[in-house]
């Protein structure tokens, strides 16, 4: 008897444990990964490109590279830099972003910024833009954007 | 005779200690840009050519940009229409100016519609390219096309200054593209206000 409900007490505990673990995963992927104040600009009607903006925090122990950004919004879609060269800046493609772990990297005007080329404007009626970040682990997430 | 001899000198000794005295407290007065600005007439967005010296009287800010431009313009424009908010009934007596370095995509009609957007007093200028060429060197701008493999994505690295010109359209002053508002709010306050009066007067008394 003592046996059986032993047996039985080490099983719910595998089920459980078993149950527990892909969603303790799928939350680390959030919260270990945190983005806010994420926001696209609502640029002039007759405006083609426009950009979008967030901060990113890395609460892991592990480095994170960023290696896409993607969105329904545009199919070109870029992750930007702005380079101050002699008085100049300069819109520079970057391949990949490198969140440091336990840092925060912040996207913001006049610096890193998602470039938006030809976006659809269809999507100024939408309340917020849905962006999908890809990391170099293969993991991925969406991130809504307001328009701002 | 002699009492108006001692007054003439007393009053000279007021002006001159006065004179001294702003000179010392004016130090921190915006310094004229000798070297870069002038004058200029371009086609703008009221529909005709529009000389800078048409806004002789108000105090301006005027940037270089175009409106494809996805990050920077608007960040400045709309930095600049916060400026003019900030500074109320102010605001009457400033003008913003901007300026599209990109004649073969900004005409007249898109600059219009771009700049409503913002506020609804700016002024939109475009030229031609030797027009535009003469604009940027006299102002020390610079923008370059950088390279991209479809036409309609051109963007162009430039440079992003925002300039204050006085009432007398000198430069005054050059801010950097993200520069912190409320400087420039007082700077914009500081030369609407002017001269102190005894400054002025100090000024008549030595010319005369
Ligand atoms: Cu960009």
């Amino acid at each position: 008897m003592k046996r059986l409900i032993q047996y039985h007490l080490t099983l719910l505990l595998l089920i459980q444990l078993h149950m527990s673990l892909p969603h303790a995963m799928a939350q680390n992927n959030k919260t270990q990964l945190a983005i806010t104040n994420a926001w696209i600009r609502k640029v002039p009607t007759i405006s083609t490109h426009t950009a979008a903006y967030f901060q990113i925090k890395n609460t892991s122990n592990k480095n994170r590279i960023l290696v896409n950004i993607s969105s329904p919004i545009a199919a070109k879609i870029e992750i930007h830099t702005i380079e101050k060269k002699n008085g100049l800046s300069i819109m520079q493609h970057i391949d990949s972003i490198l969140i440091p772990s336990h840092s925060k990297v912040t996207f913001k005007p006049g610096g890193y910024h998602i470039m938006v080329f030809n976006f659809d404007q269809q999507w100024f009626d939408q309340k917020t833009v849905p962006f999908t970040f890809q990391f170099d682990d293969g993991s991925s997430f969406v991130e809504h954007f307001i328009w701002q | 005779m002699r009492i108006k001899q001692i007054a003439s000198l007393l009053f000279s000794l007021i002006i001159i200690t006065l004179t001294l005295f702003t000179n010392t407290i004016h130090a921190k007065e915006l310094p004229i840009n000798t070297r870069l600005g002038g004058h200029f007439k371009l086609p703008g967005t009221l529909n005709r050519p529009v000389a800078l010296n048409e806004y002789e009287g108000k105090v301006l800010l005027l940037n270089f940009g175009y409106t494809t431009c996805p990050d920077i313009c608007p960040m400045v424009l709309s930095r600049l229409s916060q400026t003019l908010k900030r500074l109320k009934e102010d605001s009457d007596q400033v003008q913003v100016l901007f300026i599209s370095f990109d004649h073969e995509r900004d005409t007249i009609h898109k600059l219009q519609q771009y700049l409503a957007h913002f506020n609804s007093n700016i002024i939109g200028f475009t030229g031609t390219k030797a027009e535009l060429k003469t604009v940027a060197k006299q102002y020390g701008a610079i923008f370059a096309k950088q390279q991209t493999s479809v036409e309609s994505d051109v963007l162009y690295a430039h440079s992003d200054y925002i300039y204050l010109l006085d009432q007398k359209n000198r430069i005054r002053k050059l801010y950097a593209s993200d520069h912190n508002i409320d400087e420039i709010v007082a700077d914009v306050r500081s030369l609407l206000k002017g001269q102190p009066w005894w400054k002025k007067l100090a000024e008549m008394a030595l010319a005369e």
